[in-house]
């Protein structure tokens, strides 16, 4: 009942005049102008925060450690680099076709997407030299189409925590993978940031925008100086747990019988490599 | 500006991963004695920021856009050697998660982008602003730090893809990787950096600074404890500048004939020609039959041929699948 | 009757197979006061998203003066200003709303863009400031201002639109109580002058408003009223 009397006095702080014109409604018909960087923009970050969100909740049971999937990825992105054969190529691919054939409809299409993608682009690119070189240089859109088909199904069957663990295992430098584990938090955290910023930007866009600019600049600086809250906060919270400046990732070998398994993967690579190339 | 793999033969790569790892080594040396403690976790944020800025596409006149990279704004507002790791976390999770930019090619791609463009726009920027120390001298160093950080970042990638076929050919001359002289790379790298993404990249720099400087001009000046430090500065511009070397002594690329129609061909004209060439040229059901045959047997290009028909079957079906149950889903 | 201004039929949504809203119907009339009450998680800020034509329905229809709302109508950018125009929404976080140098520019953002001449911005901005008793902030920058301060920057650059409606996700969240006591006498004011409201809040003691009509939300993602 107090909350009934609060609501029916009217006098706790009185209010001015509502001005007139918002008591009126508007006849308000607006100019056309350029949207297209703006919804691209947001299209654009909406699509890599779906993907980072579905990247964390990838399945972590393989039998294969991420510490020999990156090691093995490199060395074939490496063997690909180097092979100046169609054969050899052609083998990766049937092999990786018939990898991705397991996945489902929607996971291929996330993979061969980029992959060729980054083909198409290769191709046009080196269109002119087929003139000047011949033949030999459509290798180069084939071996982009694997590195990046290869790349895209580790980071698809991998969620990126393990790779960064991974990589302390490999004694990358704790400032840099304190700097990753940060920075892929921070991308989801400041890309929903920059998307409320981008969609306020836009719902007040009711006309013609002359200062495009200096609009997406201000949604900019807005998200770095939101950034920076963050990170004071983090660091807080960090020195509450006793964060002393160092970053240790843990990180446990044991000899498993798989790494045979492992060896075997890794040598039969390097053979079909040598024999095939000629070496 | 993201090199992927291939385009670059691996001993470059190595090359520049050898490059890159004092630069990274001192940057990290450089953060942990100069970088407050609680600015540490500022350099993942900074990563985070970069790599959200590649994703702004900026209106350009004419009906375009662009993007900028922000490495040159990064440098200003953490330092240059925060902006080194900042950029290099963000390409790093770019290569590895997105496959932009390549993985053998990625301490190529971190020269460039992490270590080339803060660099070059951050001294160039504590240049102009000492010669001029108005407001106004500041924009233009702002504005010109930005588009020499960036173009610089574009020359050197173009000289990385233009030395690939003096270096390293088969037998028949035929390049293996990046097929473009210098001739060709640098004006079909420079122009659009030149005339687009470097004035994106300058007017968001300056964009994001003053509405920063404006609001919280507190964080800028903390940054004012950098000194210019000329030696530093001079060794990179030899660095930038020495395989200009290279270019002066013009022969080895002149037999690709003059300069002009080989530049046209890789840039105006390239879209005219392609179908006219993809119908006797390339084409992927052409090429297996082609090639199957001439390294291997019978037996194993009928079992390889085999497998990747039937793969792709599938994944076509399976593509197929997903976009007859996504119209169901919106019905 | 009043004209309907928003009408939900069966209105669905659900992203990654997550349902957030399911079977929503709803009608708000011109001059209505509808308060959404229910628990977090509910799908009321994905119901704002909806209505705000930044996401669309996977299922029903959603109306806006008799006119059907789909992403391809939005792609006629002057339709899709003229919508945005019409619908004023106050973000839950004034943080994610706020990007300019000063509340002045911030609140003549919208009639800039409208084209009204300077004269007129400079009226409309004045009498908002007046209006919402933050002249002193005039030439501040919103992100240094404190929570409640930020809030009524946020309702001004959002009134300055002169929106036919106006929407407000958890208008007191996070307030001290001088502000939440100066917005529920805003949001009293501005109803009882006839204008559109819709509000959410999972504050029980607004569903004894004057005037107000109540909607709940249950934790099943529909609404009951």
């Amino acid at each position: 009942m107090k909350e009934k009397e609060q609501f029916n006095v009217n006098n706790k702080q009185p209010h001015r005049d509502i001005p007139m014109w918002l008591l009126q409604n508007d006849d308000y018909l607006p100019q056309k102008d350029r949207e297209r960087y703006l919804s691209k923009t947001l299209l654009g970050i909406l699509g890599r925060l779906i993907h980072f969100r579905q990247q964390m909740q990838i399945q972590t049971e393989s039998f294969f450690s991420v510490t020999f999937k990156l090691i093995y990825v490199f060395l074939l992105i490496f063997s690909i680099a180097l092979a100046h054969t169609i054969t050899f190529l052609l083998l990766l691919l049937a092999g990786l076709l018939a990898y991705i054939c397991l996945l489902d409809g929607r996971q291929i299409l996330s993979l061969l997407k980029p992959a060729i993608g980054a083909m198409v682009f290769t191709f046009i690119i080196i269109v002119p030299a087929i003139f000047l070189q011949g033949t030999i240089v459509m290798l180069l859109p084939f071996k982009v189409f694997l590195s990046t088909l290869l790349v895209a199904a580790l980071s698809r069957s991998t969620p990126f925590y393990l790779i960064t663990k991974a990589l302390g295992g490999l004694h990358v430098p704790s400032v840099f993978i304190m700097s990753l584990d940060l920075t892929i938090n921070y991308i989801v955290l400041l890309g929903n940031t920059a998307i409320d910023l981008l969609q306020a930007l836009k719902l007040r866009s009711v006309g013609r925008n002359t200062g495009k600019y200096e609009s997406m600049g201000n949604v900019l600086g807005m998200t770095f100086l939101k950034s920076q809250e963050y990170a004071k906060q983090t660091h807080a919270a960090m020195l509450c747990r006793g964060f002393t400046g160092e970053y240790h990732v843990v990180q446990q070998h044991h000899w498993q019988k798989k790494y045979i398994i492992y060896t075997m993967a890794i040598m039969l690579l390097l053979v079909l490599f040598i024999h095939i190339e000629g070496y | 500006m993201h090199i992927p793999d291939n385009y670059l033969s691996p001993s470059t790569c190595a090359v520049f991963t050898a490059a890159m790892l004092p630069v990274w080594y001192y940057s990290i040396r450089k953060i942990k004695m100069e970088l407050p403690k609680d600015k540490i976790p500022l350099i993942g944020v900074g990563a985070a920021f970069s790599f959200l800025l590649m994703m702004f596409n900026l209106p350009i006149p004419g009906g375009t856009t662009a993007h900028a990279v922000g490495g040159t704004l990064i440098a200003l507002l953490l330092g240059p050697y925060a902006a080194c790791i900042a950029i290099s976390v963000a390409l790093f999770i770019q290569a590895l998660v997105f496959g932009d930019g390549g993985i053998l090619s990625f301490a190529a791609n971190c020269f460039n982008m992490a270590f080339v463009l803060p660099f070059a726009g951050y001294y160039t920027f504590r240049f102009i602003r000492n010669l001029f120390s108005s407001s106004a001298g500041e924009k233009i160093a702002i504005l010109l730090g930005a588009y020499v950080g960036i173009n610089m970042a574009a020359f050197v990638a173009a000289i990385e893809f233009g030395v690939q076929p003096l270096l390293f050919t088969n037998s028949a001359g035929q390049a293996l990787y990046s097929p473009y002289p210098l001739a060709v790379a640098i004006p079909a790298m420079l122009l659009p950096h030149l005339l687009i993404a470097g004035i994106a990249e300058a007017v968001f720099t300056l964009a994001i600074y003053e509405f920063i400087a404006k609001v919280s001009p507190g964080l800028i000046q903390d940054n004012k404890k950098q000194k210019l430090n000329p030696i530093f500065a001079l060794l990179i511009v030899l660095i930038i500048a020495s395989p200009l070397g290279l270019l002066a002594s013009g022969t080895a690329w002149g037999e690709w004939g003059a300069d002009e129609i080989a530049a046209d061909a890789s840039l105006g004209t390239a879209l005219g020609y392609i179908p006219a060439k993809i119908a006797n040229g390339f084409s992927y059901d052409a090429l297996l039959p082609d090639y199957t045959m001439a390294g291997m047997s019978d037996v194993m290009g009928y079992i390889l041929s085999a497998v990747i028909g039937a793969a792709l079957l599938i994944i076509v079906f399976k593509i197929i699948g997903t976009f007859v149950s996504e119209r169901k889903r919106t019905v | 009757m009043m004209n309907s201004l928003i009408k939900l039929l069966k209105v669905q949504y659900e992203y990654e197979d997550i349902k957030a809203l399911t079977d929503i119907s709803l009608n708000i009339a011109e001059g209505e006061f509808v308060l959404l009450s229910g628990p977090n998680g509910a799908g009321k800020s994905t119901l704002f998203k909806l209505l705000n034509g930044l996401i669309f329905p996977t299922g029903g229809e959603y109306f806006f003066a008799d006119e059907k709302i789909t992403a391809d109508k939005l792609k006629d950018i002057v339709f899709a200003k003229k919508f945005h125009k019409r619908i004023g929404y106050v973000f839950q976080n004034p943080d994610m709303q706020l990007f300019n140098h000063t509340v002045y520019d911030e609140i003549a953002f919208g009639p800039r863009q409208m084209g009204l001449s300077e004269i007129e911005i400079k009226n409309r901005v004045e009498q908002l400031l007046t209006f919402l008793d933050i002249e002193h902030l005039s030439q501040r920058a919103p992100y240094h201002l404190s929570g409640g301060e930020k809030k009524k920057t946020a309702i001004a650059a959002v009134l300055s639109l002169n929106p036919d409606i106006l929407m407000m996700d958890e208008p007191v969240n996070g307030l001290d109580e001088k502000s939440r006591d100066w917005i529920e006498q805003f949001i009293m004011d501005f109803s009882k002058a006839g204008k559109t409201l819709l509000i959410a809040s999972h504050d029980k003691a607004w569903q004894l408003m004057p005037g107000v009509r109540v909607v709940n939300f249950t934790s099943e993602h529909t609404i009951i009223e």
